[in-house]
């Protein structure tokens, strides 16, 4: 028997033991009526979309595409009907307390957190709805927010359609935070859309550094910003692109864009010349002090010693010539 | 000295000691044999050169892989032997052991030898011997190599020396008692001999001399084998990456050489009759003296070859199976048993250290003391880091040749020369200290 095959017959029996065959599961009415405590912020989504990829999306799968593990019963999609039948207090009940193969998390999710996955899985039918209607709130917060100080959107967005998904990066040169704005331009106006999640990276070798926390979506107004790390290496001149995208996992869900801006924040790269400084591996002139030193001092000993031997040896010599002489 | 010998009986005494030991210098007894023998094995020596001269190294077995074979291993072989001086002269002299006496130039003449020809047996590793130059026109002061060069040349200084300034007082006895002899051989003397007239000053300086070369000595003979063994050690190669390779060498150096002046003592003694002076004695302390050398060397093999057996690390493993148990297992046990360690229990016992015995056992131990260089240089280049792929076979196997077995033998041959003419011109025992030990006065040395 595979691992796969030990853990399932071993689930099968907890359901015959317990007997949770199939059968509803019924949740206390004053459970059932529990409010989610939590608002419904951008911060609590994408915490609580990390926290489902932590320690849902292995049994419940990817939400949207009902594929969650094939156990009876089905660990459901959380993007179902089935699963948004229940009220807030009744999921809150089920994530606590567990049935059968469903884990009780009661000692392992804090409440917070537990709420915070409550507000993603919402969040994942009230999508449409918040994409079509985020306007921005108020045009105070709008002035407040920097202004989108670079827009360069790729070739496919230039030719974009109309109400496309595009992003633009702006940047405060003095804390050097970084901007990134999700909006679709509709009948000539910009409209920023919230909930879109949106990363922002440097681009490096191999796989770019992203600088804004994972599962960051933006916010009512269409942000997301990240702070520039002082101490980032960069290329001679300090340079550094900065990028803003949709992540990969996520652009069949919304859609594909990215911009690249090219900022001086990073720490100038100094070149060093191996073969400038002395060290064991150079050349015969670069060698390093304390081996010349050693070595010469070393030789001049030898030497002043067989100078000294020789002069002794002198002396017996002129003994022996001065008596014989004598 | 607590027998002091009045002057008339000093006299006599000087007189009988010289008569005993200048006596070899002058009968020629099998000596035209011996010279011829060693005329022979140089002129094949030269002829096998010159086969390497005009083809190149290819007529060797040295390939891509083993590029350090029999030549190396040679080298590495002469400068522990070269060793011997230091441990005898030095070590034993500074702690006034008394009956190294007889023995202190035997070693030193020794030591000179094989440290003169560890940098011939260099040049012979060469393809290009024209490029010699080359490695004090452009070497790195960084490389092992020029500090080996270095070291090598000073201690074959220093071992001159400390041949040269204890023959003061015997060469002006030689002087006044070799009226026969050549020209040139008297001009030796007289210029050797410095104006020798055994006044306590010049006793006080050649005293002096030799201390301080006999302290200048021993960083010098440690430096010469640690660096040594730096040009493995300080490679990344499996079986030479250790951080013990220094008093490893050190210590096997001395096995060698106390086998090599056990060897050397028991010619002279029974060639040049020199039983009262080399006595059954001299052979039991420096059969207790290998003793002890074997067993240090004995525990920095366990040290060497337990402990990276003990882990077997991938590529280690291969190098320490190819010893133990593959193709190199025959050469390894043999020299380790029958080279060390079966030698050591046999010296143990007092009737092994006669003369006879302790002589043969000695071959034993020279004999494998140079395997055994043979082992630490060759099998680690045989197992590479990197895979051996699409090479001929010769690459892989190392199978000396003709050329190169007789190349190896060539500088050996140069060392039994190079003794042979120092143990013509002058006597093997000192005179000066002999009588000196036996309460001859001092000021009739001259
Ligand atoms: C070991 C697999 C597994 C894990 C991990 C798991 N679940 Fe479940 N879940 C199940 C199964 C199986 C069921 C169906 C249980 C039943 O109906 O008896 C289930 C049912 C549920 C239900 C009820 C669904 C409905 O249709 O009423 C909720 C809500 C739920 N899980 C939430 C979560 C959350 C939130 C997490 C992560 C904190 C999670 N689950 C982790 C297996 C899992």
């Amino acid at each position: 028997m595979s691992r796969k095959q030990v853990f399932f017959t071993f689930l099968l029996s907890g359901f015959v033991v317990f007997g949770y065959s199939q059968g509803a599961w019924v949740v206390p009415a004053a459970d059932k009526a529990k409010k989610n405590p939590v608002a419904s912020t951008a911060e609590s989504i994408g915490k609580g979309k990390n926290l489902y990829n932590t320690h849902c999306k292995s049994c419940h799968g990817d939400p949207g595409k009902n594929n969650g593990l094939p156990l009876n019963p089905k660990p459901t999609d959380p993007a179902s009907e089935q699963y948004q039948k229940n009220t807030d207090g009744e999921i809150f009940y089920k994530i606590t307390n567990g049935r059968g193969a469903m884990p009780a998390f009661k000692a392992t999710l804090p409440e917070q957190d537990r709420w915070h996955i409550i507000n993603f899985v919402r969040s994942l039918s009230k999508k449409k709805v918040a994409e079509n209607t985020s306007e921005p709130a108020n045009q105070a917060d709008t002035a407040q927010a920097p202004m989108i100080a670079t827009e360069t959107p790729s070739a496919q967005d230039t030719l974009m359609a109309e109400g496309k998904l595009r992003l633009a990066l702006g940047f405060e040169e003095d804390s050097k935070t970084i901007y990134a704005r999700a909006f679709r331009v509709k009948g000539g106006k910009t409209v920023p859309v919230s909930m879109v999640p949106v990363e922002i990276a440097v681009k490096r070798y191999f796989r770019d550094l992203r600088l804004s926390e994972a599962g960051t979506v933006t916010d009512e107004n269409g942000y997301v910003s990240a702070i520039f790390p002082d101490d980032l290496p960069a290329d001679t001149a300090g340079q550094v692109v900065i990028i803003a995208r949709i992540p990969e996992a996520e652009q069949e869900q919304f859609s594909v864009a990215q911009v690249e801006v090219t900022k001086s924040w990073g720490v100038k790269l100094i070149p060093q010349n191996m073969k400038e400084a002395r060290s064991l591996w150079n050349d015969n002139h670069k060698l390093p002090l304390w081996l010349l030193f050693s070595y010469l001092g070393a030789v001049a000993g030898v030497l002043v010693t067989f100078a000294y031997i020789l002069s002794l040896i002198f002396k017996i010599y002129k003994i022996g010539k001065s008596s014989m002489n004598a | 000295m607590d027998n002091h010998l009045s002057l008339e009986e000093s006299r006599q005494k000087l007189t009988q000691i010289e008569n005993d030991l200048i006596r070899p210098l002058k009968s020629h007894n099998g000596f035209e044999m011996w010279v011829l023998f060693l005329l022979l094995l140089l002129i094949l020596g030269f002829y096998a050169y010159y086969l390497q001269l005009r083809d190149g190294l290819g007529v060797t077995a040295l390939r891509d892989y083993v590029q350090w074979g029999m030549y190396i291993s040679n080298f590495v072989f002469f400068v522990a032997t070269s060793l011997i001086g230091m441990l005898i002269t030095s070590v034993l002299g500074l702690l006034r052991i008394p009956w190294i006496t007889p023995l202190t130039r035997i070693a030193e003449t020794i030591a000179l030898a094989f440290a003169m020809f560890a940098g011939i047996v260099i040049i012979i590793d060469m393809g290009r011997p024209d490029r010699f130059p080359y490695l004090f026109l452009h070497g790195r002061l960084q490389s092992p190599i020029l500090w080996d060069v270095t070291v090598v040349t000073t201690y074959v200084i220093i071992s001159m020396l400390l041949l040269l300034i204890p023959m003061i007082p015997d060469a002006a006895i030689l002087r006044r008692r070799m009226t026969d002899a050549p020209k040139w051989q008297q001009a030796i003397y007289k210029f050797l001999s410095a104006n020798w007239i055994a006044v306590p000053e010049q006793y006080a300086l050649i005293k002096k001399s030799i201390r301080v070369l006999a302290i200048l000595i021993i960083p010098t003979a440690l430096a010469i084998h640690t660096v040594t063994s730096w040009l493995f050690a300080s490679t990344l190669r499996v079986g030479w990456d250790s951080t013990i390779f220094g008093p490893y060498f050190v210590s096997g150096a001395f096995v060698s050489g106390v086998a090599v002046v056990i060897i050397a003592m028991y010619f002279f003694r029974n060639n040049y009759k020199l039983h009262n002076y080399i006595t059954d004695a001299h052979f039991n302390r420096m059969g207790q003296l290998l003793v002890l050398m074997c067993f240090i060397y004995l525990y920095f093999n366990l040290n060497e070859y337990f402990v990276p057996a003990y882990k077997m690390r991938k590529a280690e493993g291969h190098h320490l199976e190819a010893l133990f148990t593959g193709n190199w297992a025959g050469i390894f046990w043999a020299t380790q048993l029958g080279g060390l360690l079966i030698p050591m229990l046999l010296l143990i016992f007092k009737p092994f250290r006669k003369p006879l015995p302790a002589f043969i056992i000695s071959v034993f131990v020279l004999v494998g003391a140079w395997f055994k260089r043979l082992l630490i240089v060759v099998p680690t280049q045989q197992h590479p880091y990197l895979p051996i792929q699409n090479v001929p076979e010769n690459f892989i196997t190392y199978k000396p040749t003709g050329v190169e077995i007789m190349l190896t033998i060539l500088p050996m041959v140069g060392v039994l020369i190079v003794i042979t003419i120092i143990a013509k011109l002058f006597p093997i025992v000192p005179i000066w200290e002999t009588a000196h030990e036996q309460g001859v006065d001092e000021s009739v040395i001259k």
